[in-house]
């Protein structure tokens, strides 16, 4: 009896595997074609000078040599970007829980509406009105309101100033990272168990402040890592916001992230051999980072 | 038009047979409808056609019965929009409603006026309502009018708080008018039928109408919307068309009625926007790619992908078509990589009426008669427009780029003989960049603006911009008919006493990649494409499509002069084109243009000193060029 047994468990055990597969295939497909392959190549790119007509030739480790020590811009980028991923990374991942706390008090039907309001920035394509609203000429509506209550005499170049870019970037940035990470937040916050809050109540929990932190955000684990890994990458990856709100290339390279340095010379100057280096760099700091972050929050217990 | 019908007048072989066609009335509806011409009480009209010969049915377009209103409402459109000047000349674009700006007792007659232009316009909005039996969405905005000037004639004090009101609304009533001239029809087909025989039916059955959008949905899977007109030889010229849909039909026609019967060459034609570069860089893209411009022909041809043409037969003789410089946007390294197909160069456009109410007579010749100017302008709330690149800084010089206007007047250029470095430091290039700068920081032109509206506001009575800026108004603003036009753009005075008005210009071109196999058939195809005759035909074919707005900037010289521009406008377009200098594009142009806005903006956003900071990025500018050349060379 006992050989039967396991036998039928193994061939339980082998078709589930194979249908689970079969449901994987087609995201893994694009996944591994038009993710995993592109990354494995760029690494080898990065050591060549690959101008995307003629045939790469291997230059070993010059591009990684003028990236750090000859590359004025590339430092700089480095600079825009620390300080873009600190203001817009965890400003905009407590922003994400915070909201998603708030949304979670409200009743049902509020809940769904509040939510697409928040998510929708992060899908439409917020440029224009955004243009529109921080306007050099008069007629911007920034510009026209502080004229009207007599702040300003005349109008500011809010996205050609170098000094007013970087704000004005990383504003945009925050209203639009409500994205896949609010909503895993969100999702994790209906997914408590209940009695665990009364199991609080019972054994002396006394303030909101003191559920949030004993159950609420130890029961939130997974989302909350998941939520920090989705906003890491974005900070780090920002690069279409400031391109589309102040132009390319920015006035002085005021908001020039790392991105957007590698799109420079992979589009505009026709190097893709060191946009690749940039990308490869870029890559492992990312890397880096959240292996950093994982270990934070897998010790928070 | 929504609850108006379009009118048109049917003519049988050039007479109108009766009075009732003279405006058969074809009412709004957004289904098949069939339209029977009938007389008042209801009968059919037949029309006797003789047998044997044929016949030509002409179909005019008339104002019909919504004409007398329209008459009525033009005159009181242009009073309406005089006096929005000038209350816009004394409370300015934005009034301060702290301020009492007494509009009322500088212009006395204006309450007298409002109260009768508001009497006429009620009187109209009647009309129109006797006419359709309701009030349109049309006769509300006659009515939102006559309401706001009634509002105005009551309180004359707040007339500058309704001041935005009136513009909205006088731009309403406009552009309505213009969309009546249209009197918009789509007709599917005639019928004609004698006496014992039915019209088809039109009225379409629900379910023969899904089986249609089933049928036609699953046909657009199949159906390849990019190829416009194929071939089925194997060595046919595949030729990309860079721009839309209209354009490419354009050139497909002339292609298969005038090249390929001549030539014996199959064309394949296909519409391709963006991703020209990318197809060609992976080894997909087409034999001849067409219309494509700014810096990607001399980026190309710097990389080895597109065929060398002036040392080609004939290449002297078609490059006699065009204007002197023209081919130096397609030049690299000695060699002439595209052939121009369009070429778009600026010009001064100026309100006429706003200028003589400023109390401006003379048109500025001059950048130094143009800043006397402003004084008189900004008094009256008025600005001048230039030409300054938005935030995307492309690789080409913009035409019209206030900078490269003063260097090129200057006689200089932006690099040296060899292009190995810029001309910036020389002292002309300082003080024209300090001169550029100034005018924005001294003088308060302003960075950005929409040069449409303020034009068409009057607000920007001078505005700088290539000269297809015409197009569009003469489209999209013709309550301006007759108010503006232009000329030359403003030039600086050289020591022997001569005023030199060059400019800049853009354009797009036709370039042969050199993966082609059939290089002659492909030079061949160019030198058609680009001869004056097709360049003419083509440009009639595009403007009889799009209507004005879709006016060809052709670059061949004759072609230009055959399209429909008045005498008096040619001879201006010529005069400016003649003076016409290029700037050239070479790999490392991105960093010329980007690193000249960065110095412009640092100098006029953080007041820096403009010779420090120009003479600062031209260090990076020049070490960018090397580096560039360094890079090609290997």
């Amino acid at each position: 009896m006992k050989p039967e047994k396991n036998r039928k468990k193994r061939s339980y055990n082998r078709s589930e595997s194979i249908e689970c597969w079969l449901m994987l295939a087609p995201f893994l497909a694009f996944f591994v074609l038009f993710t995993v392959i592109p990354v494995l190549i760029s690494l080898p790119v990065g050591f060549t000078d690959f101008d995307m007509i003629n045939m790469p030739h291997f230059t070993g480790l010059s591009n990684f040599k003028n990236l750090f020590l000859s590359d004025r811009i590339f430092i700089r980028s480095i600079r825009t970007t620390l300080i873009f991923a600190i203001f817009s990374g965890p400003v905009s991942y407590v922003l994400c829980f915070m909201l998603a706390w708030l949304i979670n008090e409200l009743p049902k039907h509020l809940k769904t509406v509040f939510t697409l309001i928040f998510y929708i920035p992060s899908m439409a394509s917020v440029y224009t009105v955004w243009q529109l609203i921080f306007s050099g000429d008069q007629y911007g509506y920034v510009n026209s309101v502080l004229m009207d209550l007599g702040i300003l005499t005349s109008a500011r170049q809010w996205l050609t100033d170098s000094r007013y870019i970087l704000f004005v970037v990383i504003l945009v940035q925050l209203w639009i990272s409500l994205g896949a990470g609010f909503l895993a937040l969100r999702a994790g916050f209906q997914n408590i168990d209940k009695s665990l809050y009364e199991a609080g109540a019972v054994e002396g929990i006394k303030n909101r402040w003191q559920e949030l932190v004993y159950i609420t955000v130890p029961a939130m684990k997974p989302q909350m890592l998941f939520a920090a890994v989705m906003q890491i990458v974005a900070a780090f990856t920002a690069d279409i916001v400031g391109r589309n709100l102040v132009g390319f290339p920015s006035t002085d390279y005021a908001a020039h992230t790392v991105m957007t340095h590698a799109y420079d010379y992979g589009w505009v100057r026709y190097e893709m051999g060191y946009s690749s280096a940039i990308c490869t760099v870029l890559f492992l700091v990312m890397y880096g980072v959240n292996k950093l972050i994982t270990r934070l929050l897998a010790q928070e217990d | 038009m929504r609850g108006f019908n379009s009118a048109r007048r049917i003519s049988i072989d050039g007479e109108v047979p009766c009075s009732e066609f003279e405006n058969v009335r074809f009412s709004y509806d957004n289904d098949w409808q069939n339209v029977i011409p009938q007389t008042d009480e209801g009968e059919d009209i037949y029309v006797y056609l003789t047998a044997g010969e044929g016949h030509n049915i002409t179909m005019e377009a008339v104002p019909g019965d919504i004409g007398e209103p329209m008459r009525k409402l033009e005159p009181i459109v242009d009073e309406l929009n005089e006096y929005y000047r000038r209350i816009l000349m004394i409370t300015g674009p934005s009034p301060d409603k702290y301020t009492d700006y007494n509009v009322d007792r500088v212009i006395p007659e204006i309450t007298g006026d409002f109260k009768d232009i508001s009497g006429r316009l009620k009187e109209i909005k009647k009309s129109i309502e006797d006419l359709t039996g309701f009030t349109g969405s049309e006769a509300a905005g006659i009515e939102r009018m006559y309401v706001i000037l009634d509002k105005c004639t009551e309180k004359p004090a707040r007339i500058p708080m309704y001041l935005s009101q009136l513009k909205d609304n006088i731009a309403a009533i406009s552009s309505w008018m213009r969309d009546y001239r249209d009197q918009p029809l789509e007709i599917d087909y005639i019928e004609i039928a004698s006496a014992d025989a039915e019209f088809s039916q039109v009225k379409e059955n629900f379910f023969s109408s899904l089986a249609f959008g089933a049928k036609a949905f699953i046909a657009s899977f199949k159906q390849d919307y990019s190829l416009v007109s194929g071939s089925e030889k194997k060595d046919a010229l595949t030729v990309w068309v860079s721009l839309g849909r209209d354009q490419a039909l354009a050139v497909k026609e002339l292609v298969e009625s005038e090249f390929t019967p001549v030539y014996d060459i199959p064309v394949n034609i296909s519409i391709v926007q963006g991703g020209v570069v990318e197809a060609a860089l992976a080894g997909k893209g087409p034999d001849v790619a067409l219309f494509l411009g700014g810096e990607f022909p001399v980026n190309l041809a710097a990389r080895g992908l597109l065929e060398r043409l002036d040392e080609k037969d004939g290449f002297e003789e078609a490059k006699q078509n065009f204007q002197e410089e023209a081919m130096t946007q397609y030049t690299y390294d000695g060699g002439v990589y595209g052939m121009p197909l369009s070429q778009s160069f600026p010009v001064m456009f100026y309100r006429k009426d706003i200028l003589t109410e400023a109390g401006i007579t003379t048109l500025p010749e001059t950048w130094d008669d143009l800043v006397e100017m402003m004084p008189a302008l900004q008094r009256n709330n008025l600005h001048a427009g230039l030409v300054l690149p938005s935030s995307n800084i492309s690789a080409s010089t913009e035409p019209g780029h206030t900078f490269a206007l003063l260097m090129l007047q200057n006689g200089l250029g932006y690099y040296n003989d060899d292009m190995t470095a810029t001309t910036f430091d020389s002292v002309s290039a300082v003080q024209s960049f300090e001169k550029w700068t100034d005018l924005y920081t001294d003088y308060r032109f302003e960075q950005v603006y929409d040069p449409f509206s303020r034009f068409r506001d009057g607000t920007y009575p001078i505005v700088i911009q290539n000269y297809t800026f015409c197009n569009q108004l003469k489209s999209a603003a013709p309550e301006l008919n007759g108010l503006w036009g232009f000329t030359l753009v403003p030039g600086t005075e050289l020591p022997d006493g001569t005023v030199s008005h060059a400019a800049n210009s853009a354009g797009s071109g036709a370039v042969v990649f050199t993966k082609t196999k059939n290089k002659d058939d492909a030079w061949q195809f160019l030198k058609w494409f680009t001869s004056t005759e097709v360049q003419s035909e083509y440009g009639t074919l595009v403007e009889g499509l799009l209507g004005t707005m879709g006016r060809y900037d052709t670059a061949n010289t004759e072609a230009l002069s055959n399209l429909s521009w008045t005498p008096a406008e040619l001879k201006i377009l010529e005069t400016q084109r003649d003076e016409l200098k290029e700037i050239p594009v070479i790999p490392a142009s991105y960093a010329v243009t980007r690193n000249i806005m960065t110095a412009f903006r640092e100098t006029v956003n953080s007041h820096r000193n403009p010779r420090d900071t120009i003479m600062w990025y031209n260090r990076d500018i020049n070490t960018e060029i090397k580096r560039k050349l360094k890079d090609l060379a290997e």
